[in-house]
This record gives structure tokens, sequence and C-alpha cells, in this order.
């Protein structure tokens, strides 16, 4: 029993970490690349803001992943523990080895499959409204982040361009980028940190506030481990946006994300910052993804839940030929 | 670049991958050119005229594809919201591939203005000279194909024999050179053949540079 629990925490640890290495750079990272704040000042606020966002609103994406997809806390306790061992094992897997085959998959989508997957195999209870609702939300995602980054984008500019005198005009654009990068920031910890930790709360490993806490600590080690160079690749290298596009992006990104958090469903913020790009960039008639990537992105998020799912029903099937539980 | 799972980043590498797959067709088209010039240097060496012009016409369409295919890469390299943090080493390399197939078509309207038939030795050494620009420019192929495949040290081993042919280019036109000013040619036909060993020599400097900047793409992706 304790090796279970020992083995879920590490393996939220290692997701936690993970998505703090690479999805910090989401928030703040075009605020390192237009000399907002250094590099330095982008870690610490990433880490206050996500922190805080995992801490205050980080339950609400949890109990959905702990509870409201397979009501783990329902079923018995060595059933819930199993299950709860091979969803994040499952997860993990599709995660390391969708890394090694370079398909960019989201953490939330992997953990959801899993989760439903695991549950499957044991026959438990499965919310088939509550999957369907995120299904859904997974597709306006990014169309929805798309269309408010559209909006803001056409509003900021004509703001920016026509209202506000020109001599106030970078001083003022610096502070909402720093401001709308900490509610990336915010919103990013308060919807990822559930992959990290939703299962621990659900199987009652740790205490709801104690698993955030926890899922926010792994968060805050991975940026400082390895999130800091993809923060400055990012910032520095590869995003070309204004500061206008930047700051439309990010409120958009972030507001997008904050809707779905309030209401409990894990979404994935990667697919959100995407698509509020691609809506500054539809603006000024950039292209920013072409057909192949598109169809890559869309295969990838179709293919994750479903196999995150197929791994954790096979891997705790296998466990039930073994184990009698 | 460096992989990482970041989706921007993930994003950014696409178009890194997409530009070098680019550059593999470039390279074809360049490989193309190359063929077509080793095919007009043989007719020329037979003697058959409207073969040679053929070949050269061949040349001069497979530069003129080269140059469009440049154009695409550039372009895609110089628009868009995310960009491959190499772009621009993509940028010099995109050119320096573009400069391949213009200094082949330089040797081959060269050729073109040469009518009257060549010193046999002179002959020879022109034709090893292609030979040379052949086998580098199949190496650097190889290259691009092993890049685009993440094959960093087979593409780093093509590259050391790219610059080992190089060496050759360049004993290879000395000998040339020699073989001209050893015969008595007609001052036309002296300047004609002269810059035709430097155009030649040229163009293995090109694929040279090319195979320079595969390494550098290559190293910054270890």
């Amino acid at each position: 029993m304790l090796l279970l629990i020992l083995a879920i925490l590490l393996m939220a640890a290692g997701i936690g970490w993970s998505i703090g290495a690479n999805d910090a750079a989401n928030s703040l990272g075009t605020a390192v690349g237009s000399r907002a704040v250094t590099l330095r000042q982008a870690i610490v606020l990433i880490v206050v803001f996500g922190f805080l966002g995992a801490f205050l609103q980080g339950a609400h994406v949890s109990k959905t992943i702990g509870k409201g997809i397979v009501p783990i806390n329902d079923l018995d306790a060595t059933v819930g523990l199993y299950l709860a061992v091979v969803a994040m094992f499952s997860a993990c897997a599709w995660v390391v080895l969708a890394t090694y085959w370079k398909m960019p998959i989201s953490t939330s989508h992997s953990i959801v499959g899993a989760v439903a997957g695991a549950g499957l195999s044991v026959g438990a209870p499965i919310k088939w409204k509550v999957l369907s609702d995120i299904f859904f939300c997974w597709i306006f995602t990014p169309v929805g982040a798309a269309v408010l980054g559209y909006i803001i984008y056409r509003i900021l500019k004509n703001l920016f361009y026509r209202i506000i005198p020109r001599r106030n005009l970078k001083l003022i654009i610096t502070i909402l980028i720093i401001i709308s990068g900490c509610y990336v920031a915010y919103t990013w910890g308060a919807n990822d940190v559930a992959n990290a930790t939703g299962v621990i709360s659900g199987v009652g490993v740790l205490t709801p506030e104690m698993s955030v806490i926890f899922g926010g600590l792994a968060i805050v080690l991975g940026i400082m481990t390895w999130g800091y160079k993809v923060i400055e690749t990012v910032g520095t290298e590869i995003t070309q946006l204004m500061p206008i596009m930047a700051l439309a992006a990010q409120l958009a990104s972030s507001v997008n994300v904050h809707i779905y958090t309030v209401f409990g469903i894990p979404v994935s913020t990667s697919h959100s910052i995407v698509g509020a790009i691609c809506g500054v960039g539809l603006v000024r008639g950039t292209r920013v993804l072409n057909f192949r990537i598109m169809r890559d992105i869309v295969l990838c998020w179709l293919a994750t839940p479903f196999i995150s799912g197929i791994i954790s029903f096979l891997v705790l099937k296998g466990i039930r030929f073994f184990v009698k539980i | 670049m460096k992989e990482i799972r970041n989706i921007l980043g993930w994003l950014a590498m696409e178009e890194e991958h997409s530009i070098i797959k680019d550059a593999l067709l470039h390279v074809e088209e360049t490989y193309k050119t190359v063929v077509s010039f080793s095919d007009a240097v043989r007719a020329f060496q037979k003697g058959d005229i409207n073969a040679k012009a053929a070949a050269i016409e061949r040349v001069r369409e497979g530069e003129h594809q080269a140059d469009l295919l440049r154009s695409k890469m550039v372009k895609e390299l110089s628009e868009g919201l995310l960009m491959p943090p190499d772009r621009e080493d993509l940028m010099h390399f995109v050119k320096t591939l573009d400069k391949i197939a213009d200094w082949t078509n330089g040797a081959a309207r060269l050729l073109g203005f040469i009518e009257q038939k060549l010193p046999e030795d002179i002959m020879k050494n022109i034709s090893s000279a292609t030979e040379v620009i052949f086998n580098s420019i199949s190496k650097l192929r190889e290259a691009i194909q092993a890049l685009s495949k993440s094959d960093l040290k087979k593409a780093l081993v093509d590259c050391e024999e790219i610059d080992r042919l190089e060496h050759e280019a360049d004993d290879q036109k000395k000998v040339l050179i020699g073989a001209i000013i050893h015969v008595k040619l007609e001052p036309t036909m002296l300047l004609l053949t002269y810059q035709l060993a430097e155009y030649l020599e040229g163009v293995t400097d090109k694929i040279e540079d090319a195979a320079d900047l595969i390494k550098v793409l290559a190293i910054k992706s270890k």
C-alpha cells in the first residue's frame, strides 16, 4: 500500500515537473522576448502566480479529474489506489513516448483519457456526460482562444494607436504585458496543476489543499530546473510577436483558460495560447500554422486521450490478471 | 535547434524541418543541374553540339527551378509569428544552396561559348573537375538527407568528405590551369577556358560553404 502511495506521488511530481519545465514559457516568454521583464524577473513572477493559481483555484479542475470522470473516492480503497497508480503511469508513459516521437500532445488530454481507461478496466461507473463535456471544451479551447485573440487584438490596436497618447504607449504596454503574463501564469497554474494532483486528491492520498500545494511545488521545481531555458528560447528566439500582439494573445489565452477553470474543465493551456496567436495573426493576415502542422496537432489531440486510455485499460487489466483486486 | 516539448517550440521545430525538407528538394534540383552539366561536358568531348546545347538548356531550367524553391524558402523564413530559432543560419544555408546552382549555370554558359574542340589534356581535366563537382553534390545531398532524419553523425561525416573533395577540386584547378598555360590557345578561348576553370572550382567552393552551414545546424541540434 505504501509503495503504491509513493509511486503515485512520484509520478504526480514527474507530471508536475514536466508541466513546469515545458509550459511555463507560454505565460511570460513573450514578455522576456520583448524585454518587458528579465528572465530572472519572469521566473519569479511565473513561480509566484503559477503557484497562486494552483493554490487558489487548482481544486476546481482537480475535483473533475479526481472524482468527476470516475468517482475514485467511492471505489474500494485498494482498487482506487491501483486505478490512480495506473492512470498516472499511463499518462506519464504516453507523455514520455510522445515526447520521444516528437508529437505535440497535451498532458491534460493524456490524464483524462488515462483516468477514464483505468475506470473502464475495473468496471467503475464512468460519467460519460462529464467526459463528453470535456471533449467539447477541448474543441472550443483553441477556437475560442482564436476568436478572443482576434477580437481583443482588434480592440487593443484601435485603443493603443488611436486613443492613448504615443508618449505613454510603451510604458503602458509594458505594464499590461507583465500583468497579462502574470494572469496567464495564474490560469495555467489553476488549470494544469490538476493534471498532476487530481488523481492524488481523488484517491485521498492527500487532501485537496495539500495536493495542490504538492503539485504547485513540483511545477515550481520544473520551472527552476529546466523551464527557464524554454522561456528564454521561446521568448527570444521563437515568438515574433509585437508587444500589442503578445498582450492580446496572452489576454485571450488566459481569459479562455480561466473560464474553463472556473467550470472545472481540464483543457490544454498550450492549445489555448496557439489558438490565441492564430487569432491575432488572422487580424494581420499572417500565417501561423500551415495545413500540415495543423493536421498533426489535431491528430495528436484526437489520439492522446484514446491512447492513454487504452494504455491504462490494458495495464490495469494486466495487473488484475496477477493481483486480486 | 534543440528539441523542446513546449508547443511553441514544437511549432518552430516543425518550421525548421519544413525548411530542411525544402532544402532537400532544392539540392535535388541542383543535383540535376550538375548531372546536366556533366552531360554537356561529355557531349562537348564527343563533339556533339546539339546534345551539348540541350544539356546546357537543362542546366538553365534546373537553375530556374532552384531559384523558385529558394524564393519559397526565403518567404517561409521571413514571415510568420513563430520562427525557427536557427533562421539566420537557415537563411544563409538557403542562399548558399542557390549559389551552387548559379555557379553551375555560369559554368554551363561559359561552356556554351566554347565552340572549338579543346586539346585533349584540357578536356580530360575539365572532365575530372566535373566529376569532383558531381561527387561533392552527391555527398551534399546525402548530408541534407541525414540532417532531415536527425542523423547528425552521418551529416557531419558527409561534410568532412565534402571538405576533402574541395581540396581535390583546388588541386584539380591547378592542374587544369597548368594545362591551359602549356597549350597555346587563341586569346578568346584562353579567357573562356580560364574562366571555366574558375567556375568549376567555384562550384565546389559553394558546395563546401553549404556543408559548413550543415555542420553549424547539426552542431546546434546536438
